[in-house]
Order: C-alpha cells, then sequence, then structure tokens
C-alpha cells in the first residue's frame, strides 16, 4: 500500500461497494458453460451402483 | 438400502449375522469361517498388522498397493515380485523371496492389470509356503473373471484368508462392505484390531440382496467384458499394448511418461488411474458402460495422436 496515494486509496474504498454490486449482479449467461461430468474411469467402481434389488 | 436408513439407530448384527450365513450357505463353507468388514481393504490391513512386523510382507509388482503400504507403516520388511512374462503371479519366485514371511499377498485377478493366475500356481504356493506364514489371496475381481476361487481351499489350508468385496461388480463402493474367508484362528487374529465391527444397516442390506439377485453376476460379468474387450480390441488394432484383463480395469502402454497422459485425459474430461512407478509408461483404465468407454476412447486418441 506504500505506493498508494491517501486520494487513490478513498477512490479505491468508494469503488469497493460497486465491485461488490458488479460481482454479485453477474448475469447467469456471463458464467462459463458448463461442460460435460467427467468420466470417472479411475477407481475400478460399476457403473451400474448397486442391484436394483438392493 | 432405504429401508436401511430407518434402521441406522441401532447396531445392525442380526443382518451382518445373516449375510454370514447367507454367504456361507452359497460358498459351501461353515458360518465361523466368514466375517464381515466395512470394506475388505479393511480385512486386508488388519491382516497386514496381526502378521507382518517382524517377519515380511511378500507382494507382486505392480498391485494393489494397501498392503505395502500398511506393512511400510508399521516398519514390516516388504518383498516386491514383479509379474511373470504372463502377467501372472510369479509364485516361485514369491517363495524364494523370504522363507519365512509374515504374509503372502496375492490378487487374482490381479488390480491394476487385470491379468489372472492359474489355480494350479496358486494350490503349488499354498502347498509350499511355511504352514505359519498367512497367504491372502484377494478375490476383489474374481466376478468378472474365470478363474476359480480359493474359498474351497480354506477347509484345508488353515494359513489360508481369501477377500471378497460387494465394492466391484455388486457396484457398492460407496457403502463399504467387504468379506474375509479363513478359519476361525486367522479371522480371530483380524478381529484384534476391528473389534466385532459392525457394517452400516442400509449396506449390509444392499449386500444381502446383491447375494439373493441370481442373476447379478453373470449379467454384469458379460456387460462388463464385452465392453472391456471390445475397448482392448479397437486399442490394440490401433497399435496400443494392453494387458489381458479378465476385471473391470485394465492397462494401457503409452510409451511415454504416463503422469502425463493422465494429466492430458483429464483435461479431456476423462478420469483414468494412477500410475505404478514399476510401470511408468502404462495408464490403468477402468470400464465403465459404454458411453464412457466412447468418451475414453474419443479422448486416448485425441491425446494419444
Amino acid at each position: 500500500m506504500e505506493g498508494l496515494s491517501r486520494r487513490r486509496l478513498v477512490g479505491l474504498s468508494a469503488a469497493l461497494p460497486l465491485l461488490g454490486q458488479v460481482s454479485w449482479a453477474a448475469p447467469a449467461a456471463a458464467a462459463a458453460a458448463p461442460g460435460p461430468a467427467p468420466v470417472r474411469l479411475n477407481y475400478n467402481e460399476s457403473p451400474f451402483g448397486p442391484s436394483a434389488a438392493a | 438400502m432405504h429401508q436401511g436408513v430407518a434402521g441406522c439407530g441401532r447396531y445392525p448384527y442380526p443382518l451382518q449375522y445373516q449375510l454370514i450365513e447367507v454367504f456361507a450357505r452359497q460358498q459351501g463353507v461353515d458360518e465361523d469361517q466368514v466375517q464381515v468388514f466395512c470394506g475388505s481393504k479393511l480385512a486386508l490391513q488388519n491382516a497386514v498388522h496381526a502378521f507382518t512386523g517382524p517377519r515380511s510382507l511378500v507382494v507382486p509388482e505392480p498391485s494393489y498397493e494397501t498392503p505395502a503400504q500398511t506393512a511400510e507403516a508399521r516398519g514390516a520388511k516388504v518383498h516386491s515380485v514383479p509379474l511373470n512374462a504372463q502377467q501372472a503371479h510369479d509364485v516361485e519366485a514369491m517363495l524364494a523371496v523370504d522363507p519365512k514371511p509374515g504374509l503372502i499377498y496375492l490378487c487374482n485377478p490381479n488390480n491394476p492389470t487385470g491379468s489372472v493366475t492359474p489355480a494350479a500356481d496358486i494350490e503349488r504356493l499354498l502347498r509350499k509356503a511355511p504352514a505359519d506364514s498367512v497367504v491372502v489371496v484377494d478375490e476383489a475381481y474374481i466376478h468378472f473373471s474365470d478363474v476359480p476361487s480359493c474359498i474351497p481351499l480354506v477347509k484345508t489350508h488353515a494359513n489360508l484368508l481369501v477377500l471378497r468385496t460387494f465394492s466391484k461388480l455388486y457396484g457398492m463402493a460407496g457403502a463399504r462392505v467387504g468379506l474375509a474367508v479363513g478359519q476361525p484362528p486367522l479371522l480371530e487374529a483380524l478381529e484384534k484390531f476391528d473389534g466385532y465391527n459392525v457394517a452400516a444397516e442400509p449396506s449390509l442390506r444392499g449386500a444381502l440382496a446383491s447375494l439373493e439377485d441370481a442373476s447379478l453376476v453373470a449379467r454384469r460379468k458379460q456387460d462388463n467384458q464385452q465392453l472391456r474387450d471390445a475397448t482392448v480390441a479397437r486399442l490394440s488394432r490401433a497399435g496400443w499394448r494392453c494387458t489381458a484383463s479378465q476385471a473391470n480395469c485394465f492397462m494401457v502402454d503409452v510409451r511415454r511418461p504416463a503422469e502425463a497422459i493422465v494429466a492430458a485425459l483429464k483435461e479431456q474430461q476423462v478420469l483414468v488411474g494412477r500410475v505404478w512407478p514399476s510401470w511408468p509408461t502404462w495408464i490403468r483404465v477402468s470400464v465403465g458402460d459404454e458411453a464412457q468407454m466412447r468418451r475414453f476412447e474419443d479422448a486416448f486418441f485425441r491425446v494419444l495422436v
């Protein structure tokens, strides 16, 4: 912080709530589209789960 | 299993005894030759605790790492014996590496290769091993294979412990139920570390239902075999060497450091198994369903052009 002037600090402080609003108000469309779920072939599990009778 | 949630306020010992009774009847052994554990991994770890320490552990390499990790944590000597040219356990070398080991571990079919060891080799090892060396045969993947179980040998071999799990073909990995089969003194030695613990009621109900589902093993074995062999055939035709697997996993030699390929496949949203340091250019692939295997193959051929 030692390189910042008092005026600059005040400016940053004033902008913080706005930054928060921007972050929280970001439209869902701006988020990265979810990719396909990972294929898990790493633990020798059954892809079919328990018997239907279970 | 849903029904079992309501019973979670009690220790479900009657259900555990019922599971033992059903399994013992199906396998033709006495009920006091079967014990339930919260996953066969726990039975295996308890066996290592019980029978190694001053005496050594003999394991195949590559194989399931848990017994070696447990023995090393106790400061026991571990002898790793490479699989033979047929990717089976080299039983003569395993017998020769230490004349008085505490425990000899076999995994049939073997994890991670899926390869099998002939029954005659295991019987020879049982005949030649010192009577006070415990032989553990881990049959976690036996349902996927055509190899005979070692459970009938328990009656005539006081030092044989066979492990079974509901985590693989039965699809209950997260429910944590496994079985140990052996003569009562061996099982009592394991219980010194387990305190006659009991599995959860939903898990026990799931295990019972699995044993009583008469067509489950044959159906899933066939589905797994079909998908595994089709994938291995396509990889082989493209020039990639695979292990001769009879399990729900196989290994592929990617002819370069395998860790990098595991990472590259992960970037393609395909997670494959860890790399064994003794086989640094091989990846282990579990067999999923048809769509998952198609995604694996697509990613594999994208990464390994």
